[in-house]
C-alpha cells in the first residue's frame, strides 16, 4: 500500500490530468470490459493497449500491481476453472490444436480480472486518495462519508501499527506459534478495539481544538483543462471503436 | 468472500451499487438526522481502520490446521450500531478496492451488500440486536454473536452465489456452486461468531458502557415496516434496472455474434431470459448459446484469424509499452 501511495505522488502526463478525467475513464473501462461477453477473447485483448500505454507513461512499475492480481484471482479461477471442465465441446480448432468453447471462456475470465485490477491499479498509482474522495464527493457522496474514507485511510498505517507492535508482543511471548491463538482472541482483538476507541477520542479533542465542525476541507483545485477534455475525448472514442470493432480480428486478417 | 469484476456483467453491478447506494444513503440520512453526536466521526474513522488492522491478525483454528481472520461486519455493528457500522464496512471496502484489488470496482456495490448490508442491516438487527436488548450477559452475547455471524454469512454467500449466476459469465450450475459456498461459510461464520462473542465479552468485561449505550440507543431502530418497504423498492429497482439494461442493448452475446460473425443472431430474449436461464439452468451447459462460427459455417477462418490477430495485438501493446518505455527512460536519466 504505501509503495502505491508513494507512486501517487509522482509527476508525470497522467499524474497531471484531472483526476476526474481520470476517474471516469478508469469507471468506463472497466464496465467496457466487463461487457464482453466471455467468449470474445480476441475483442477483449486489444483493451492490453490500456495499462500497456499507461504504465510506461505513468513510470508505474509493473511489480506492485501484479502482486495484487493474486487478491482477485482465487475469485475468478472458480469461475474460471468450473468453465473449463463444464464446457467441453470444441469451439474452433487451430493448426490442429482443438480449442473448447471452456478454453476460450476460462482465458476471457483471466484476461478480464487482468484488465479490471490493472485498471483500479492504475488509477490509484496515479491519483491520490484525497484527490479521489474529493472528486466523489463531487459527484455527489455525502459529506459524512467522505469524512469516513479519508479518516479511515489517515489512520490505516497508525492502527495496523499499533496491532503490529501487539502481535510482536504476543509472538515474543508464545514463541513458535502461527497466529494468535483463537482463545486469545477475544483479548487480543478486544484490547486492540479499546486503544482504538482511546485513540479515537483523542482524535476527536485534537479536531476540536482546532476548530472542526463537521465539515472537511481540502484544498480546491482547478477545473477540467482542455488537455483533461482531449483525455477523455480520446479515451471514450477509443473505448467505443475497440468494442464494436475487433481490432484483432482485422490485423489476423491482413496477415492471414 | 470479496467479489472481484471478472465474474460480473455490467447490469448486475449497475444495479446492485444502486442498491447500496440506496442503503448508504439511508444510512447517513439516518446518522444525520437523528443528530447523532459529532463524536462518531473520528469514532467511525478510526474503527474503520481498526478493522484493517484486525484483519491482518491470523489466528489459528483449533483442530484444523488452518488460520483465518475476522470479517468484522457483526462485531462493528454491535460496537458502533447498525449504521455507522455500515458507513464503516463501505469505506474499508472501498479502499480495500482500490489499493488491495481485493474486490472489484464494478463488484463495490456487490460487496457492499454481500457484507455490510447483510450483516449490519440484517444479522445485527434482527438477530444480534433482540437476543441481546433484552439484558446483557455472556451468553447472550455469545449465541447473538454466534447466530448473527453465521446467519450474515450465509445470506452473504448466497447473494454472492445469486449475483455471480445472474451475470451469466460463469458456468457453474446452481447446485454445485451454493453446494460448495454455503457448508464453508457455515463454518467461517461459526468461527467468527465465536472470536466476536470473545471480543465482545472482553470489551463488556473492561467497558460494559460501550456495549449497553448501542443496544438500548432507540434512535438507531429500524422499523420492519419501513425495511419492508425498502426491499420492495429496491427489488423494483433491480428488476427494473436489468430490463431496462436487457430492451437498451441487444444483449452481450449478441455483440459478440457481431464481432466475431458480422451478424446479430436472432430471437434472444435479452439480458434478463440469460440470466434466468443461467440462472435456473443448473443443468443447462451451452442451452442455446454457441460460436457464432457454428451457425455460419466459416469457423475456423475466423477463429484462426482471431487468434493470430490476438497474437498480433498483444505484441503491439508489448511494443508500444516498451517503446514509450525507452523514448522515457533517457530523458530520466539526462534530467
Amino acid at each position: 500500500m504505501d509503495k502505491l501511495e508513494r507512486l501517487a505522488l509522482g509527476d508525470s502526463a497522467i499524474h497531471r490530468l484531472h483526476p476526474m478525467a481520470k476517474l471516469l475513464a478508469t469507471i468506463a473501462y472497466v464496465v467496457v470490459v466487463l461487457s464482453f461477453p466471455s467468449r470474445n477473447v480476441s475483442g477483449m485483448v486489444p483493451f492490453l493497449l490500456y495499462p500497456a500505454v499507461l504504465m510506461p507513461l505513468s513510470g508505474t512499475p509493473y511489480r506492485p500491481l501484479a502482486g495484487r492480481l493474486l487478491f482477485a484471482l482465487p475469485f475468478s479461477l472458480v469461475g474460471g476453472l468450473s468453465n473449463l471442465v463444464l464446457m467441453r465441446g470444441t469451439a474452433f480448432t487451430v493448426g490442429g490444436f482443438s480449442v473448447s468453447y471452456g478454453m476460450a471462456s476460462f482465458a476471457s475470465i483471466m484476461l478480464k480480472t487482468l484488465l479490471s485490477v490493472f485498471a483500479v491499479l492504475l488509477l490509484i498509482a496515479t491519483t491520490s486518495f484525497a484527490e479521489i474522495v474529493r472528486q466523489l464527493t463531487r459527484m455527489g457522496m455525502p459529506n459524512i462519508l467522505c469524512l469516513q474514507l479519508v479518516m479511515t485511510y489517515r489512520y490505516l498505517s497508525v492502527l495496523l501499527a499499533e496491532a503490529s507492535s501487539m502481535f510482536t508482543a504476543y509472538v515474543l511471548r508464545a514463541p513458535e506459534q502461527k497466529g494468535v491463538k483463537m482463545k486469545d482472541m477475544g483479548s487480543f482483538l478486544g484490547q486492540l478495539i479499546l486503544r482504538s476507541f482511546d485513540r479515537a477520542g483523542r482524535v476527536h479533542q485534537a479536531m476540536r481544538c482546532r476548530g472542526f465542525q463537521g465539515i472537511y476541507h481540502g484544498k480546491a483545485r482547478a477545473g477540467l483543462t482542455w488537455s483533461d477534455y482531449a483525455y477523455i475525448g480520446v479515451f471514450a472514442a477509443g473505448l467505443l471503436i475497440l468494442r464494436w470493432f475487433n481490432l484483432s480480428l482485422f490485423l489476423g486478417g491482413l496477415v492471414g | 468472500m470479496h467479489m472481484a469484476d471478472a465474474l460480473l456483467s455490467p447490469a448486475v453491478g449497475g444495479a446492485m451499487t444502486a442498491v447500496s447506494a440506496a442503503a448508504l444513503g439511508y444510512a447517513v440520512k439516518k446518522i444525520s438526522g437523528d443528530g447523532m453526536d459529532e463524536k462518531k466521526i473520528p469514532m467511525m474513522g478510526v474503527m474503520g481502520a481498526f478493522v484493517f488492522a484486525g484483519q491482518m491478525i491470523n489466528f489459528t483454528i483449533p483442530a484444523t490446521g488452518s488460520s483465518g481472520h475476522i470479517g468484522g461486519g457483526v462485531l462493528l455493528a454491535a460496537l458502533l450500531g447498525p449504521f455507522p457500522a455500515l458507513l464503516t464496512l463501505a469505506s474499508v471496502l472501498l479502499i480495500q478496492c482500490l489499493f488491495f484489488a481485493d474486490g472489484g470496482l464494478l463488484a463495490y456495490g456487490c460487496n457492499v451488500f454481500n457484507m455490510g448490508v447483510v450483516a449490519c442491516l440484517f444479522a445485527y438487527q434482527y438477530v444480534y440486536r433482540p437476543i441481546v436488548k433484552r439484558g446483557m450477559s455472556t451468553d447472550r452475547i455469545f449465541w447473538a454473536s454466534i447466530l448473527a455471524s453465521m446467519l450474515g454469512l450465509q445470506l452473504g454467500a448466497f447473494a454472492v452465489v445469486l449475483e455471480t449466476l445472474l451475470s451469466g459469465v460463469t458456468e457453474l450450475p446452481f447446485a454445485a456452486f451454493v453446494g460448495l459456498m454455503q457448508p464453508i461459510h457455515l463454518a467461517i461464520g461459526f468461527v467468527e461468531g465465536i472470536v466476536t462473542a470473545a471480543v465482545l465479552s472482553f470489551v463488556r468485561s473492561a467497558r460494559p458502557e460501550l456495549l449497553e449505550s448501542v443496544v438500548q440507543d432507540t434512535k438507531i431502530g429500524v422499523s420492519t415496516k419501513k425495511v419492508l418497504v425498502a426491499f420492495l423498492v429496491l427489488t423494483v429497482l433491480v428488476g427494473g434496472g436489468l430490463s431496462l439494461f436487457a430492451s437498451a442493448y441487444p444483449d452481450g452475446l449478441e455483440w459478440s455474434m457481431e464481432g466475431v460473425a458480422g451478424t446479430a443472431e436472432l430471437e434472444r430474449g435479452g439480458a434478463v431470459h440469460e440470466a434466468a436461464s443461467s440462472f435456473v439452468g443448473a443443468t443447462a451447459f451451452m442451452p442455446d448459446y454457441s460460436f457464432a462460427g457454428d451457425e455460419e459455417g466459416s469457423s475456423l477462418g475466423t477463429s484462426t484469424a482471431g487468434v493470430v490477430g490476438s497474437a498480433i495485438t498483444v505484441a503491439l501493446a508489448g511494443g508500444i509499452g516498451l517503446l514509450i518505455h525507452a523514448i522515457k527512460k533517457p530523458k530520466k536519466e539526462l534530467a
